[in-house]
């Protein structure tokens, strides 16, 4: 197996980058400018059919907001049972990489329908999400959380669990949860704010 | 039967606590979030179970393993709420009484429940059973499967019933039809929405 | 067997990679978690001294 582009250390060199550029925008002018260069795509999104679709009916608006609901429950499940076992907290007695593997799939699946039922909720009051700081926060959370397991969770538990650091794990485990926690606190915000 | 709940509901209202509850500032959004994100504990859940009862999730643990071993936290996740439930129906309890949207919701809810008890019934008899070698496979024998799936359906509708409460199209003050005005508890010339 | 003992040093290298990048990942998640709810609760704090003094 060959070591990366940056050496032997290529992905905690990549993930310092990483947060280092996210400082960076996060504290400059660029964060601004860039939030003013979003505006004209969100007010195309409320003219989209799931724009239309979510303002006009606020029955089917309500179902695809269950539904996202119904996906973070799935997803909030294998996040938990996930995490709970690198934290052996639960289902001790069976193999960590088992529990692992077996989680992804329902993970995977509902993000994928949380995003798509998000876009469709989105699309229905972009302009008024769009001056939401919450929402903004939501979507600095849901990103990170996105990059978190497929950048860094995933690459680490493919490794032999008896060479991790079992107290990694546990930070690790316990990073996602707050991260996924954010996601789900800072949506139900949105629901009180604007 | 429709006068007996909108009476108790009306006696609940002239509770302080009641009125306080729903009119603070945050008290009613913070019991009203928490009963959201208990969802993805209970619900969270109650979902792998089924799904891995329908052979769709976490295949290769056994299926017994995961029913017994989620079982804990997700009536952890239930008694939140159920109590951030009842307290939601506290804050405004002759609209939530009367909306038939959480008629329906508690309808379902009772139907989820004898679901869930017929279900660990099954679970616990095919366990027993002496072919039941069941619990590695990737689906559960067939009675199990119709169990998940009918708790699947009957959870997926609660959500978005539960969803739907918001929305006062059948609302007793917006004056429905007769029909949905029964099914509501509207009650002839109250006073009280 | 050399094969063997230089991708085993290959294995753990990589590993360690994987450690340090996660726990560098882990603790800035973890600070800007502390940091945004602790603010959060302040600001909801605030609020609940104006509105009920």
């Amino acid at each position: 197996m060959s070591t990366g582009v940056l050496g032997s250390y290529t992905r905690s060199i990549a993930v310092a980058l990483v947060i280092g550029l996210g400082l960076v925008f996060a504290f400059s002018d660029a964060r601004i400018d860039t939030w003013f260069a979003l505006l004209p795509i969100f007010e195309w999104m409320e003219t989209t059919p799931f724009g239309v679709i979510g303002q006009t009916w606020g029955a089917a608006f309500a179902v695809v907001e269950a539904i996202h609901l119904l996906a973070m429950a799935v997803l909030g499940g294998s996040v938990l049972v996930s995490d709970g076992r690198l934290l052996s907290l639960v289902f001790t007695d069976v193999p960590l990489r088992q529990v692992q593997d077996a989680c992804h799939r329902p993970f995977v699946w509902s993000l994928l329908l949380i995003i798509l039922t998000g876009v469709f909720m989105a699309c229905g009051v972009a302009i008024k999400i769009y001056y939401l700081d919450v929402f903004w926060y939501k979507m600095l959370a849901l990103s990170v959380g996105v990059a978190f397991v497929f950048f860094v969770r995933r690459p680490l538990l493919r490794h032999d669990i008896e060479h991790l650091n079992p107290q990694v794990l546990r930070l690790v485990a316990v990073a996602s949860l707050m991260i996924w926690f954010s996601v789900a606190a800072t949506g139900r915000w949105i629901g009180y704010s604007g | 039967m429709n006068q007996l709940i909108y009476n108790f509901a009306v006696w609940l209202d002239t509770h302080t606590w009641s009125t306080q509850l729903h009119e603070s500032f945050y008290m009613y959004n913070w019991v009203e979030s928490t009963h959201v994100l208990a969802l993805m504990v209970s619900l969270g859940m109650l979902f792998l179970i089924d799904l891995r009862m329908l052979g769709l999730a976490l295949p290769g643990i056994p299926a017994t393993t995961i029913a017994h071993r989620l079982n804990r936290p997700m009536f952890i996740g239930f008694s939140v709420m159920i109590l951030t439930g009842l307290l939601l129906f506290y804050a405004i309890p002759v609209r939530s009484s009367q909306s038939l949207w959480f008629r329906i919701k508690v309808v379902l809810l009772v139907a989820a429940a004898v679901n869930a008890w017929l279900f660990h019934r099954r679970m616990k008899h095919a366990s027993s059973n002496a072919a039941g070698n069941w619990d590695r496979a990737i689906k559960a024998p067939r009675r199990l499967q119709m169990g998940a799936a009918l708790s699947l359906c009957f959870w997926v509708l609660i959500v978005i019933c539960g969803r739907l409460i918001a929305y006062d199209w059948f609302d007793c003050r917006s004056e429905p039809s007769a029909i949905i005005a029964t099914l509501a508890g509207c009650v002839a010339d109250q006073t009280q929405f | 067997m050399k094969e063997t003992t230089t991708s085993a040093n290959t294995d753990a290298r990589t590993s360690k990679d994987a450690q340090i990048a996660a726990v560098l990942a882990s603790t800035v998640v973890a600070l800007g978690f502390v940091v945004y709810w602790a603010i959060q609760i302040q600001a909801v704090r605030e609020m609940l001294a104006l509105a009920y003094g």
